[in-house]
């Protein structure tokens, strides 16, 4: 739950500036720079195939990066062990990126019952005011991206970090 | 939910349901938005959905809805929407709107019941129905034809199939979707107040301390409803408390200060329970002198059965039904006394180990003593009630009495104020009736019902099953304002105000809706008509009725906006109008009726539901439907039953014997005395396709393109029904006010609205009836208000002793459902809705907004369960029963969360068509399907 008022407002989108938009690379790794040092030089990217839940991607310069339009990421380490530069870490099951939530666009910030994104939270990282007012708790909440997807109104996004 | 009162004040406005939620929104946005929306016309209307009944704004611009947002006026939601009522507008817009009639046919262009559809003009369209029906009527007599009806009607629709089909075809074979959604809450009014529908009203939650939820998932089915409780809550978190009893975990626990999960079926110990608490432990919380003054006690017999086939009836006999289905079916019957109902048995005269015979009793009842109520209630102790009702089996026992008592003390409490809601939990189960009633027994007890903030609340489910579906009376028992086909009186006031003749109405009113797919199995149903719902898709035993309709001598029509299940089984399919695209009214759970106009003009050729029902009644003549007409069964004396010919009473009331029931029904002096004005400022600017024609120039039933009827067609339907309630306790306001006010709770009298029925304070009738005694209460309705007398087991007097003004308080005993978990269907299925769907999934499958949110129907388990039977979350598995099986997704972590040996598979998803698996079991008083309770087992797909 948020601290303060200004908290709630300040966390989210509308406050931000114009960023170049990053793309959200894999998990099980907080050094992106690696990512770059590896991935471009990798012709196989074996992680493409055996990621069940086919979000991974390959962006124009040959980097891996995951694409929530449909599914989520389920920290099932699988593509970990083909990764030929041995560079992924179990223990660091998180995902480096910035989720916001729009609440412009999100229709429980403009009276309508909607807690669609609640429902995939297996880490309950998404706290309603009352019914209303949903707030993603960014110290619980693993960029899974299973959120994305069923948001009616596309309000959330993960942003990768630069 | 992570919240308190100080987080709660100090965001602001949030999540106060009662102001507008004011978002910091940049300027510049505000002016252009405010530049974009300037020529948009707003109106006011009600939502299609829920039983909630929000009021709703459309923003309409060049002929199309282009926003909707929640009335800021409307007193139910304050301006506030949920998800499906955000997207009115946009279901009617999906890319397969049906947009001509369609019909089976072969290469020659003739019918064909096993043909593809191709487009027919509506000339030929009711060409087909006009044959079909007259073929039925000629097969079985009124009883061949049949209309699957609907709570999603308007009421004007509901008004005009009724009288078609009561009056003109002299069938009762109409009954409502309803029917699976409120009929176990109308029979709990009926026996217990003598009149339908709740004696409060939603002000209750902004009054009230205590909101005890049994069997309903507000939170997703009346989310408009649950801000108001969530805001009461967090208003005053200390006093208010909140208790969710459900059989598995769901969204509403969210909010709850405790969560009851219980056994299937059990919730009907645990009311006893809370009533043994009051009479033999707290029996100084007994408001005497209320329940000598307004209650009687009365008892029934037990050994009902449940609502299932009887051993005589046809398709029994040539076998349709496998052996496996036939070991629930057998239950119909006889059974053999369970140990677990065998206690609260006992009073009855049953003992565990027993064979009980069935017998149908139909709705009999008679009085008892308070001291035979007391001996009923004996076998409730906590011990008893938690040992069968407890339904997570990994909770301790000890925790779960603690949690009962609690709750028994809640509704004990002096000075706090209880409601208690439910929805299809309590309705939708073989002794929905039964525990209907148990509510009011525990609120009848501590005096704490029908007051400002205390009563046992029935929440609907559908957006007009109490407007239309029951106040209109499109159920086979019913006519208009709480009155019944049985009656000879009831009949004779609506002959004489539909000016028709004494004895054209059919007094046998049996064929309920599951009746009407079991009549169609049986050969006697021939032609059937889908209104407004999605019969094929919503019925439990699902295979049979699909079987029955497409490969058995029959004609299936189906009017829908859209191709779904029903459809697609149909032999005739009408593209219809939908909500917005025409003139309507519905009534809600609170009994506000609240009306709207069109807004649009309906997508393609679809015409209204009353356009149809009108144009259908030009293919009939008196000479066609009122010459004498065979019925099912004899009478007493052993002659074979009918309905009189009534042509010559006709041709005395001036008619000439080809008439047509439009003519009779429909088109006459007195419709025509409700005139159209473009300058009228209810009809100004506004479309009226069904009186006035459109600028479509759609061709109509005789080829021609369709001018309008001329007349006020909705205001002339609905003035005309309103008028049997005016004067008798269900009085609705004209149609003129219902468009400058923000609908209206009936009874409306002397232009004021009824906030608490029953109580002299606030409700006039109620005033009236205790201008002598000075009561406090009045329960004044009229249905069995005449008893016989005797003790739990049976009748010992048969003189039957009035009840007048008093309500009863009703001895029903816990049973088991006929089918229970075993060792070959080991698990519970459940079924029910998600917030994003409405029903069938029909209109807002097609919401692309939607469909992303929740895509599927899952089957919500517990992980124990999951991975005991091998199954992994997200993997399919197949859900089975006696009667069949679907193939779902499993669901270990979402909404709903249930205990070790139940699953839960919402039945929106017609790829997931679980009401194959489901049994239509029903109870034995109100017919309502139980589609909470069926053994399944659940194996890796």
């Amino acid at each position: 739950m948020a601290k303060s008022r200004r908290d709630i407002f300040t966390s989210f989108s509308f406050t931000q500036g114009e960023d170049v938009e990053a793309k959200v690379r894999l998990p099980y790794c907080d050094d992106l720079s690696l990512f770059q040092k590896y991935c471009t030089q990798c012709t196989d990217k074996p992680c493409v195939d055996v990621c069940e839940q086919e979000i991974i991607k390959i962006d124009d310069s040959g980097v891996p990066y995951l694409a929530f339009d449909l599914q989520g990421c389920t920290f099932c380490d699988d593509c970990i062990e083909p990764c030929p530069e041995d560079f992924l870490d179990a223990t660091l099951p998180t995902i480096q990126g910035k989720i916001e939530l729009n609440i412009l666009k999100c229709f429980s910030w403009n009276q309508t019952m909607c807690f669609s994104c609640k429902d995939p939270c297996i880490d309950d990282a998404i706290s309603f005011i009352g019914l209303f007012r949903p707030k993603i708790d960014e110290e619980k909440c693993t960029n899974c991206g299973f959120c994305l997807k069923v948001c009616p109104a596309d309000a959330i996004t993960i942003k990768g970090l630069l | 939910m992570a919240l308190n009162r100080r987080d709660f004040l100090k965001s602001a406005a949030a999540a106060s349901a009662a102001s507008a939620v004011g978002i910091a929104v940049p300027s510049s946005l505000q002016a252009s938005a405010t530049e974009a929306q300037k020529d948009w016309r707003w109106d006011k209307a009600a939502c299609r959905f829920c039983g909630t009944g929000c009021g709703i704004m459309l923003a309409t611009k060049g002929g199309k809805i282009v926003a909707v947002k929640g009335d800021p006026a409307a007193p139910v939601n304050r301006g506030l929407n949920c998800i499906k009522g955000y997207f009115n507008a946009k279901i009617m817009y999906g890319a397969d709107r049906l947009k001509q009639p369609l019909l089976r046919m072969n290469d020659k262009g003739e019918f064909d019941k096993q043909g593809q559809f191709k487009p027919v003009s509506w000339k030929r369209a009711f060409d087909e129905m006009e044959f079909h029906a007259k073929k039925a009527l000629k097969a079985s007599g009124p009883e061949g034809v049949a209309v699957f009806a609907s709570g999603q009607y308007t009421v004007m629709e509901g008004v005009a199939a009724q009288k078609m089909m009561k009056a003109g075809f002299r069938s009762n074979a109409i009954d409502p979707n309803a029917r699976h959604c409120m009929a176990s809450a109308v029979v709990g009014f009926y026996q217990t107040f003598g009149i339908d529908e709740p004696s409060g009203c939603y002000d209750d939650i902004e009054l009230t301390d205590t909101v005890i939820s049994w069997g309903a998932n507000m939170a997703e089915m009346h989310p408009i409803l649950w801000s108001r409780v969530t805001d009461r809550k967090l208003s005053d978190p200390e006093r208010v408390q909140v208790v969710n009893l459900s059989t598995y975990k769901h969204r509403t626990s969210d909010l709850a200060d405790m969560e009851i999960i219980f056994s299937p079926s059990t919730d009907l110990a645990m009311w006893n329970y809370v009533a043994r608490e009051i009479v033999y432990n707290h029996p100084e919380s007994i408001d005497w002198d209320f329940v000598k003054k307004h209650i009687v006690f009365a008892s029934q017999p037990v050994n009902i059965g449940y609502g299932m086939r009887g051993s005589d009836e046809k398709s029994i006999k040539d076998g349709k039904y496998t052996d496996l289905e036939m070991e629930t079916i057998s239950k119909e019957m006889a059974k053999v006394v369970s140990e677990k109902e065998g206690p609260a048995l006992e009073p009855f005269g049953y003992k565990a180990g027993d064979n009980m015979e069935m017998k149908p009793a139909g709705l009999k009842h008679w009085e008892i003593s308070f001291e035979e109520y007391k001996k009923f209630l004996e076998p409730y102790t906590v011990e008893y009630v938690a040992k069968i009702s407890k339904g997570d089996p990994d909770e301790d026992i000890e925790v779960f009495k603690k949690k009962l008592k609690k709750l028994a003390d809640l509704y004990i409490e002096k000075g706090r104020k209880v409601v208690s809601f439910w929805t299809m939990g309590m309705n939708q189960h073989t002794r929905g009736t039964w525990v209907n009633t148990l509510s009011y027994n525990v609120h009848f007890l501590l005096n704490k019902q029908a007051k400002p903030g205390e009563g046992a609340f029935s929440l609907t489910g559908q957006p007009s099953a109490c407007g239309t579906a029951r106040e209109v009376g499109t159920f086979c028992h019913r006519l208009p304002a709480d009155m019944m086909v049985k009656n000879p009186k009831h009949r004779k006031i609506c002959e004489n105000a539909w000016k028709i003749p004494e004895g054209t109405l059919n007094p046998v009113g049996n064929q309920h809706i599951m009746k009407i797919h079991r009549d169609i199995e049986d050969g006697v149903v021939k032609f059937a008509w889908v209104n407004v719902c999605n019969p094929y898709q919503d019925s439990a035993s699902a295979t049979h009725w699909i079987k029955a309709a497409r490969e058995m001598d029959n004609f299936i029509v189906c009017s829908d906006g859209y191709p779904g299940i029903s459809a697609k089984v149909s032999d005739l399919v009408l593209p219809t109008a939908m909500i917005y695209e025409k003139w309507g009214a519905y009534g809600n759970a609170e009994r506000r009726t609240q009306h709207w106009r069109q807004q649009v003009l309906p997508v393609g050729d679809s015409m209204s539901d009353t356009w149809q029902w009108l144009e259908f009644s030009k293919r009939f003549t008196i000479k066609d439907v009122w010459g004498e007409q065979p019925l099912r069964g004899k009478n007493k004396d052993g002659t074979p039953k009918k309905l009189p010919d009534v042509i010559a009473k006709a041709k005395a009331m001036g008619y000439k014997e080809d008439a047509t029931m439009f003519e009779v029904l429909f088109d006459h002096e007195r419709s025509r005395a409700f005139k159209l004005d473009p300058n009228d400022p209810i009809q100004k600017g506004y479309d009226n396709s069904e009186c006035l024609g459109d600028s479509r120039n759609v061709k109509g039933s005789d080829g021609e393109v369709f001018k309008g009827y001329g007349f006020f067609v909705q205001k002339y339907l609905f003035e005309e029904y309103a008028a049997f309630g005016r004067g008798h306790a269900h009085d609705l306001a004209p149609f003129d006010v219902y468009h400058k006010v923000r609908g209206l709770k009936w009874p409306v009298v002397d232009g004021k609205e009824t906030q608490w029925r029953f109580n002299a304070k606030y409700d006039p009738y109620a005033k009236k009836e205790t201008a002598e005694t000075g009561n406090s209460h009045a329960f004044y309705g009229g249905l069995a208000k005449k008893l016989a007398q005797g003790d739990l087991k049976g009748i010992k007097d048969k003189n039957k002793k009035s009840l007048k003004n008093k309500a009863k308080i009703f001895a029903r005993p816990y049973m088991d459902p006929p089918e229970m978990p075993d060792e070959n269907y080991d698990i519970w299925l459940c079924t029910g809705r998600v917030l994003e769907h409405w029903h069938s999934g029909t209109m807002t499958m097609r919401v692309p907004e939607l469909y992303r949110a929740v895509p599927e129907a899952l089957c919500y388990m517990h992980p124990k369960d999951a991975k005991d039977k091998g199954l992994k979350q997200g993997g399919l598995c197949w859900v089975e029963s006696r009667r069949g099986k679907v193939k779902a997704r499993v669901e270990t972590r979402g909404r709903n969360r249930p205990s070790r040996g139940l699953v839960f598979v919402p039945w929106f998803d017609e790829k997931v068509f679980i009401n194959k698996v489901c049994l239509d079991a029903t109870c034995p008083m109100s017919k309502q399907t139980d589609y909470k309770k069926c053994a399944v087992k659940i194996y890796k797909a």
